[in-house]
């Protein structure tokens, strides 16, 4: 049988087992289990002290105390059942409680099983395996020009190496304000209605088949209804002069109850912006972008020197990471600064990707 | 985490009241299972009716009880016997005389737990993240009895069975894996199309069309890619690519209808096992064969 480091069965039947992995402050189960016969009547486990101890399963009494920089539960006995022939067992939960600056955190976890007079009968030594996810930037421009009415394009290299599945936003700060990428979905819908020059031919053709997760079209009416009728303050580049009357329209069509008709076909137009959003949306396989094209328009008045690029990326279980860079800017805009807006693309041009794998087979209690 | 001791022993009363009521024909419980998923209650038990009770009483009358049936009734050969049991002013009411000569009968009782009693007696959980190779996603799966002595203080061979971990698989990245260039060159010369349509240049509408039927003559049109992506994120389709190990086994396989996005993200699939006193926790993975599952998108679109 394969060498394991999350699990042991012993010659006598005794095992410990712990789950194979974990991202910070999941739940790890561990599983400890001995057979009717075995004179056990007392249990130390000792797992370091980053690692919070959430729940202690099927035990009469236990307690928790920290020794030499370890937690120490220490079970005086496991509820029993009438069955002569049924294990004996009891269950603990753990999660470690920070999130390490290395990909791999390992948790030493020890087991010692002792008999009614105190004799260690056995002690078993398992790891729990805890993995996080980088993204480094390896490569962005030093300065960029900023001038009138031109777009100043930012080319990025990044690398993903660690462990889990991660949803990358890129947010920008400018002179001190913080702009995110935006709707571009909700503000693509927005754009062409304020496009359409003949407003009778925009609301024909409600009616589509198209099968759309109901509930995103749910959601993009909200965001859409965010930003038309709830005021929320629109990019520079969609303050046109219509937009009021296409509020004013779309109000209507929610009195009506056609609103949610009429975005349907919205997104129905947008159909193939949707399906290269869904080809784009995963530049390599662990990565998720929040928005594949990161579009940054601002208006700021004041000359500006530096742009912070924030890199926030999600695991799976809500962890939040970041990375930023600051590059230096040269703003050569006239001197009516802020007469034009600042326009930003950043394209992330490569990936490097160096994700761990097959983490179940990894041995890495040699390296203690 | 705790338990709410009174909650639970309600739910132990109930059982065993149901079974109280048969005590003059001396019940012996063969098993008793609840279903993690269902909440239902199963009580198989064996009543011991000779003949002389059967010609003293008429009948056997015991109250319908907060919400206990009398699912099937079996005598000494196996054999169902039918419609024996009628509801009567409250009460379940068996006609004995026209009961098969036997003497022994296996009677099943049903009922349900409140839902909450099964998250009380079992913890179940699935790894949050995969672990990946070449090949496959995999998700650890851990179900553990919370305590012991709940289910014997029921019964000391009480079953839960279907105890179930519901693993979401992430499948949305398959698609950008599967399709080839070309299907997203296609509907970039799509979009370049329309946007030359909407301009007046006739120039650029005859480079964006010859540009467009070249692409589209390699890829499948974007109705085929969503009626694709439908297909292949359906239950029947993807339950082939994905596997879990002894002892557990699949239940459920179908598209995770709640996430936010315009296409389907996820597939919710449910492995379920049992848990006993002999068997208090269990632990094994859910296997997703990714490269077999992106090779079989390949075919349906036929690139």
């Amino acid at each position: 049988m394969a060498r394991k480091d999350y699990e042991i069965i012993d010659d006598t039947g005794i095992s410990i087992y712990v789950a194979p992995w974990a991202l910070p402050k999941e739940d790890i189960p561990i599983h400890i289990k001995w057979p009717p016969n075995t004179p056990v009547s007392l249990v130390y486990v000792k797992v370091p002290r980053d690692f919070e101890v959430k729940e202690v399963l099927n035990t009469e009494r236990y307690e928790i105390k920290e020794v030499n920089g370890n937690k120490v539960i220490k079970v005086f006995d496991v509820k029993k059942t009438s069955f002569s022939d049924a294990p004996l067992y009891f269950g603990l939960v753990v999660s470690l409680n920070k999130i390490p600056n290395e990909i791999m955190y390992i948790g030493r976890i020890v087991a010692e099983f002792l008999d009614s007079k105190g004799k260690m009968l056995r002690q078993l030594t398992v790891y729990a395996r805890v993995f996080r996810p980088i993204i480094e930037v390896l490569k962005y421009p030093e300065t960029v020009e900023i001038h009138d009415g031109k777009v100043t394009k930012i080319p990025l290299h990044l690398k993903y190496a660690g462990f889990g599945d991660v949803t990358l936003e890129i947010e920008v700060t400018i002179g001190g304000k913080i702009i995110s990428q935006g709707e571009a979905i909700v503000l693509e819908i927005i754009r062409r209605l304020s496009e359409k020059s003949d407003h009778e031919k925009k609301y024909e053709d409600f009616r589509s088949r198209i099968r759309i997760q109901p509930a995103y079209v749910r959601n993009l009416a909200k965001k859409v209804r965010e930003y038309l009728v709830g005021h929320a303050p629109l990019p520079e580049f969609l303050r046109k002069e219509n937009i009021e009357e296409i509020r004013k329209e779309l109000l209507e069509l929610e009195k009506q109850g056609k609103l949610m008709e009429f975005l349907y076909a919205q997104i129905h137009n947008l159909l193939i912006d949707l399906l290269i959003d869904l080809l784009e949306r995963y530049p390599i396989d662990t990565v998720e972008l929040t928005n594949p094209y990161i579009n940054i328009l601002t208006k700021i008045e004041t000359p500006i020197n530096e742009i912070i690029l924030v890199l926030k990326y999600k695991d799976a279980i809500g962890n939040e990471y970041k990375r930023s860079v600051g590059i230096k800017a040269r703003d050569l805009r006239g001197v009516k600064r802020g007469k034009h807006p600042i326009e930003l693309i950043i394209n992330v041009e490569k990936w490097n990707s160096d994700p761990l794998r097959n983490v179940e087979s990894l041995i890495v209690g040699d390296k203690q | 985490m705790n338990f709410d001791p009174e909650d639970v022993l309600k739910t132990i009363d109930s059982m065993k009241k149901v079974i109280d009521y048969f005590k003059p024909f001396k019940p012996e419980v063969k098993a008793i299972t609840i279903n993690y998923r269902t909440y239902r209650s199963r009580v198989e038990f064996v009543v011991f009716v000779p003949d002389s009770i059967r010609r003293k009483f008429f009948d056997i009358e015991i109250p319908a009880y907060q919400g206990y049936r009398i699912v099937e009734m079996r005598d000494e050969s196996f054999n169902r016997i039918e419609a024996l049991w009628t509801y009567k002013k409250g009460r379940l009411v068996l006609d004995t005389k026209n009961l098969p000569s036997s003497e022994r009968f296996l009677i099943v009782l049903e009922g349900k737990v409140p839902s909450n009693f099964v998250k009380r007696i079992v913890r179940v959980q699935p790894a949050i993240n995969r672990d990946q190779s070449e090949e496959y996603d995999r998700y650890w799966l851990s179900c553990m009895l919370k305590d012991v002595t709940i289910l014997e203080r029921i019964w000391n061979s009480l079953e839960v069975e279907e105890v179930s971990v519901n693993v979401k698989v992430g499948i949305e990245k398959c698609f950008s894996a599967a399709l080839p260039k070309e299907v997203k060159k296609a509907l970039e010369a799509t979009r370049e199309l329309l946007a030359a349509g909407r301009g007046k240049s006739r120039d650029e509408i005859i480079r964006a069309w010859s540009k467009y039927r070249q692409a589209v003559k390699k890829a499948p049109s974007a109705d085929q890619l969503i009626d694709l992506i439908y297909k292949v994120t359906d239950g029947s389709f993807f339950r082939n690519y994905v596997t879990v190990d002894d002892p557990y086994s699949i239940r459920n396989v179908r598209r995770d209808e709640s996430f936010p996005g315009p296409f389907p993200e996820k597939i919710s699939v449910e492995a379920v096992t049992f848990l006993n006193l002999r068997t208090p926790e269990a632990k094994g993975y859910l296997t997703f064969k990714k490269k077999s599952y992106i090779e079989a998108i390949r075919q349906n679109i036929g690139v």
